[in-house]
Parts: structure tokens; sequence; C-alpha cells
């Protein structure tokens, strides 16, 4: 009964693709590792090209304070004559120098900022001329000359243009750096985003997986139960297969003491029977061949012949009495051997289940027994009795049998009241046979279903076989066959039986 | 053995009866032989007859209407013929029966043999065996 179902209820497919789930979210999970990853590492340049920006604008800044340095070191000179600001001018000069080549190596990845530098380049080496001519013009005597090339203005828009070309540079880093900070908060704002997406499908991904577990829990342990029941229900089969199996090795024990008792019965009669005719011979021949009187005569392990004489009379009653013992007995033999075939031969007939109306069926036995029943003074009630499947002339054997014993053994002087009804017992139909019989003492409840065996007064003629034949048929067909009996009141023999019998190649599978 | 000693007999072979009954009269035996071939009748004649002088039971356990255990049963459960002497004699010679007829306190236990002379020859002894034992009277 459990093996196909419940091994179909602990199915693994009861949690949907969940192998398939778990493995695209940590695929998902990777993903967004790897995206902010990659934002973190982009985030990372755009800060270093910034500060890269800012540094080439200090450089820048510094470029234009030395010159207005080295321009005041010259002046300073070129007014007083005092050496100390020409060595102003030639540090600045150094300084200068170096801070050109550097910006200029910074900006040589940017084309608007070399192009500005291009045009700056120029500018300045125009101003560094400049200056230094006006310095050789004063240090040769000609001051007048080198004032006049400070008056004639052409350093100052060396200067100017070059500060308007730094400015120009300074504004244009200024509107790279707002971009370049722009570039930055948002990609902040996507790690961030990427990063919460991240997070929630973390957390998706373990109410998931939590979710899936507790599932796989839950099935496992209803699996588990359902094992345990199966379990427990095996072992019950077990037990009762086993007192099954039990009771059937005592009752084949059983039959086989009560078949070899009452075969050796009426063996140990023929064997005797079979000596005292021996005896009975000598005695016989001995009192024909000599007178009566005098002899000693017969055989000495005959006590009687001892005493004299064996009348003929007397000798011919003991002849017909062993030989009416042996035919007896030899008859006893036939009787018995044939009762061990007919269960035995019952045993091996092919059952053919067939619908059987049992009220039908009653009627039938019924009616075949009307005359034993007006005799004894005796109704037949029956019930309405439902339709089974089952061996016909098995289940009539059953039932005639039973109707009969109830006849059979119903109490003198009291009026003969036999009742059949049926009722359902789950797959079972249990058939009830009542009668206000004489009953059964209850230490014989049992023993009358064995073979031979039979209960009470023996004032009715029987072997002993019917019941015990009953209860095999009844085995047979897959039912039981129990009594409840009060001595003096009566008996109900109850027949389970179930509703379908299957054909006997089916039977082993249920 | 005492001649007010009455043999009682319970077995269901009137041809088993005839067989023991010819042998321990040859024994030399002499006392009355009462054979009843059902339980119940050797039953009701031994408790409608207390009083009325010693008895010995011969007893088969393999009776059509009750087992020979639960006359033994019975007998020893009642007061007058608890003391009564009971001489199993039956086919069976399955242990746990031999066993359970000694628990129940029957006095010999003797199986039936097949071979005719072996049968003849443990009734003569049992009838021997009468001749010298003593059996209470019932009250």
């Amino acid at each position: 009964m459990w093996t196909a179902n419940s091994l179909r209820r602990f199915d693994l497919s009861r949690i949907p693709h969940a192998p398939i789930l778990l493995g695209s979210a940590f695929a998902f999970l990777v993903l967004t590792v790897l995206v902010s990853m990659a934002l973190l590492d982009h985030t990372q340049r755009e800060r270093d090209r910034l500060v890269q920006t800012i540094d080439t604008q200090d450089r820048l800044d510094e470029l234009l304070a030395f010159m207005r340095r080295m321009e005041s070191g010259q002046r300073g000179y070129l007014l007083t004559g005092d050496p100390q600001f020409l060595d102003i001018y030639n540090d600045t000069r150094t300084q200068v120098l170096a801070r050109l080549a550097v910006v200029e190596q910074a900006v040589s990845g940017d084309a608007s900022q070399a192009e500005s530098m291009q045009r700056l380049k120029p500018l300045v080496q125009g101003k560094l001329n400049e200056m230094s001519e006006s310095l050789r013009l004063y240090d040769s005597g000609q001051r007048d000359a080198a004032v006049e090339l400070l008056r004639s203005g052409l350093g100052l828009r060396y200067m100017d243009g070059i500060h308007d070309i730094v400015l120009k540079i300074a504004t244009d880093t200024n509107e790279q750096r707002k971009t370049q900070h722009d570039v930055a908060r948002q990609q902040e704002r996507w790690l961030l985003g990427v990063n919460i997406a991240s997070v929630m499908l973390i957390l998706i991904l373990a109410a998931v997986s939590l979710f899936v577990v507790r599932r796989a829990n839950v099935t496992m342990r209803r699996a588990q139960q359902v094992l345990k029941d199966a379990n427990a229900e095996l072992e019950a089969n077990v037990a009762a297969r086993t007192a099954e199996l039990t009771a059937a090795n005592e009752e084949i024990q059983k039959f086989a003491y009560i078949v070899s008792h009452d075969l050796r019965s009426p063996l140990v009669n023929i064997m005797g029977f079979t000596s005292e005719l021996e005896a009975l011979k000598g005695d016989l021949f001995e009192g024909l061949k000599s007178s009566p009187a005098g002899d000693t005569n017969g055989a000495d392990a005959h006590d009687e012949a001892m005493n004299g004489a064996i009348p003929p009379a007397r000798l011919e009653q003991d002849f017909d009495e062993a030989l009416g013992f042996i035919k007896a007995s030899i008859t006893k033999m036939d009787r018995l051997i044939n009762a061990v075939l007919t269960i035995s031969r019952e045993g091996s007939r092919t059952l053919q289940p067939e619908p059987i109306d049992m009220n039908e069926m009653f009627q039938t036995i019924t009616s075949a027994v009307a005359h034993q029943a007006q005799e004894a003074d005796a109704a037949i009630d029956v019930a309405a009795l439902p339709t089974i499947v089952s061996d016909r002339l098995a289940i009539e054997q059953v039932f005639s049998n039973l109707v009969d014993n109830a006849l059979k053994y119903l109490r003198n002087g009291v009026q003969g009241q036999i009742r059949i009804k049926a009722r359902n017992q789950g797959n079972k139909v249990v058939v009830e046979i009542s009668d206000n019989g004489r009953g059964i003492e209850r230490r014989d409840q049992a023993r009358i279903f064995e073979l031979f065996r039979r209960a009470g007064t023996q004032d009715r003629p029987g072997e002993g076989m019917g019941l015990a034949h009953v209860r095999a048929l009844v085995r047979r067909l897959g039912g039981s066959i129990t009594v409840d009996s009060t001595p003096g009141e009566g008996s109900v023999f109850h027949v389970s039986l179930p509703r379908t019998l299957h054909s006997e190649g089916k039977r082993i599978s249920a | 053995m005492n001649n007010a000693v009455t043999i009682v007999m319970i077995e269901d072979d009137d041809g088993h009866a005839r067989l023991i009954e010819k042998n321990i009269v040859r024994a030399g035996v002499k006392n009355p032989i009462l054979h009843f071939p059902t339980g119940s009748a050797g039953m009701d004649y031994l408790r409608n007859n207390q009083g009325t002088g010693s008895l010995l039971i011969l007893l088969d356990l393999n009776l059509p209407d009750m087992t020979g255990i639960d006359i033994l049963q019975s007998l020893k459960a009642d007061e007058a013929l608890k003391k009564v002497p009971v001489i199993v004699l039956t086919t069976t010679d399955d242990k746990r029966e031999i066993e359970r007829c000694y628990e129940l306190g029957c006095s010999v236990y003797i199986t039936k043999p097949v071979e005719y002379e072996q049968f003849a020859h443990a009734i003569r002894q049992l009838g021997l065996f009468f001749s010298v034992i003593q059996v209470p009277e019932t009250s």
C-alpha cells in the first residue's frame, strides 16, 4: 500500500529550479562586484587626473610668480646697480626655465593646453630675451639705451601676453576641473548605486536561500516522516505476516499430528485383531482336530485356551468381532485418507473469482435444507446481503456447511431460529450466522475447527471434518472465521471475506 | 488389586477398548472394567458415582468431544476425584504432551504401540502392575 504513493511524495522537484535560481543570483553578485571594482578604478584615475591638473596650475602660477620676481630683480638692478638684484634675477631665471619644462611635460597629454603652451613658450622666451638684452646694455655702460628698452613697453607687453595665457590656461583647467569633479561625483553616485544594488541583492539572495533551505528542510522532514511511517507500517506488516505464518505453521504441525494419530489408531486395531484372529485360528483348528474334553489345547498365549476348550459359539463370536473391527478400521482409515485428500485437493484447486449475489446463494442453500429445517422445527431468516466477488464453489461450501451445522446442533424442544446477516468492515464483508442451538463450551471453541474434532455430546452423526474444511476454504479465500458461543444459548459464526477476491496471480502484489 | 476397585476406561476407539480389556483380563485382573467412548460420558459417570468404591482411570488423550488434557485437569481440580490414579494410555508420543500430563498429575503415561505383540505385552504388564498397586478409596 505504502510503496508507490509515499515514495512519490518526497520528490525533489518540489523545490522548483533552486539550483538555477541560486546560481544566477551568485552570478549577479559577482557582476556587481566586478562593476564596482571597475568604477572604483575609473574614479581613481579621474582623481589622479584632477590632482595632476591642479599640480599643473600650481606650476604655472609658480612660473608667473618667478617671472615677476625675475622682472623685479632686473628692474632693481637697472635702478640701483646693486649686484644683489642681479643674483635674484639669475636665480629666478633658472627656476623659470625649470618650471617651463615641467609644465610643458605635464600638459603634453592635453591638446588645447599644449597649444596654449606653444603660444606661451615664445612669449616667455621673448620676455627672457628682453630682460637679458636690457641687462647687457646696462652692463656695457649704455644705461639710457637699457632704460629706453624698458620704456618701450616691450617687456610689459610680453608679460601681459604671458599673464593672459596663464589666465586662460587657469580658466580652462578650472573648467576641466569642474567637469572632472562632476564626472567623479557622477561615478561616485554610480558606485553608491551599484553598491546599494549589490547589498539588496545579497539580502534578497539571503532571503531566497533561507526560504529554499527552509522549504528543503520541511520537505526533508516530511520525507523522513513518510519514511518513518512506511517503516512502522512495514514492521507492522512483517509482524502480522509473521504471526500469520506462525499460526499457519502451528496449524500444519497440528494437522500432521492429528492425521498421524488418527491414522495410527485404526492401524493398532487392524494389527491387534489380526493377531487375535491368528490366535483364534489355533484354537479353531485344535478344536476341530481333537475331542472337546481332556486335551490341553490352544496357543498358550491365549489364557482362555488354558482353561480348556472354548465353545464353538464363543469362538465364532470372537472371530466375527475381530473381523468386524478389522473391516471397520479399514473403512475408517479410508475415510480419513479421503478427508485429507479432499482438503488437500481444495488447496490446489484454482479459484475463479466471479460476482456472487449472496441473497440468491442463500436462497439456494435454504431451499436445499428446507426439509431438514421443517423436521427440526427451525426458521431460517436471511437479511439483505451484499454481492461479493469470490469463488462460487468455495463460498457455497462454506455457507451450506455452516447452515447445516446450525440445523444439526439445535436444542431439543426449542424452536430453532437461524439468522444470517452481513456487515461491512473496511474492504471486507463479515457474514454472521447465528443460531439458538446448544452452543459450544469456551474450551472447545478453537478445537472445533481442527480436523476430526467435535464438541459436546456426540449424539449427531459426523466425522469432525466440516468446520476444518470450512476454515481451510475461508483461509484460501483470504478471509477468517471465528465463533462466539454461550453453551445452552446458541452460537454465532463470523465469516470475514474480502469484498473482492483477486485471482491468484495478482494476490502476491497486493 | 482389591476387587472393589473399578477400572474406568475412557477410550473413543471401540477396537482399542476391546483389545485393552482382553489383555487386562488375560493378565489375571478380574476387576470390573467400565468403558466410556466419550469424555463427557466418562466424566458424567465419575461425577455421579462418587463414594461407590475405589477407582482407577485409564484415559485416552485424543477424544472427539474433549481432550484428555481437559479431563485430567477437571479430575485433578475435583476434591473427590483428585486422588484417583490416572493412567494415560494413548497413541500420542509427543514429548510436550507427555510432560503436560505429568505436570497435571497423571500417575503413568503409556504410548500404545502399533505392533500388537508389544501392545499386548504392555497391557499385560499394566495388568500385573494393577495387581500390586494400592489405590486410595474415594470418599
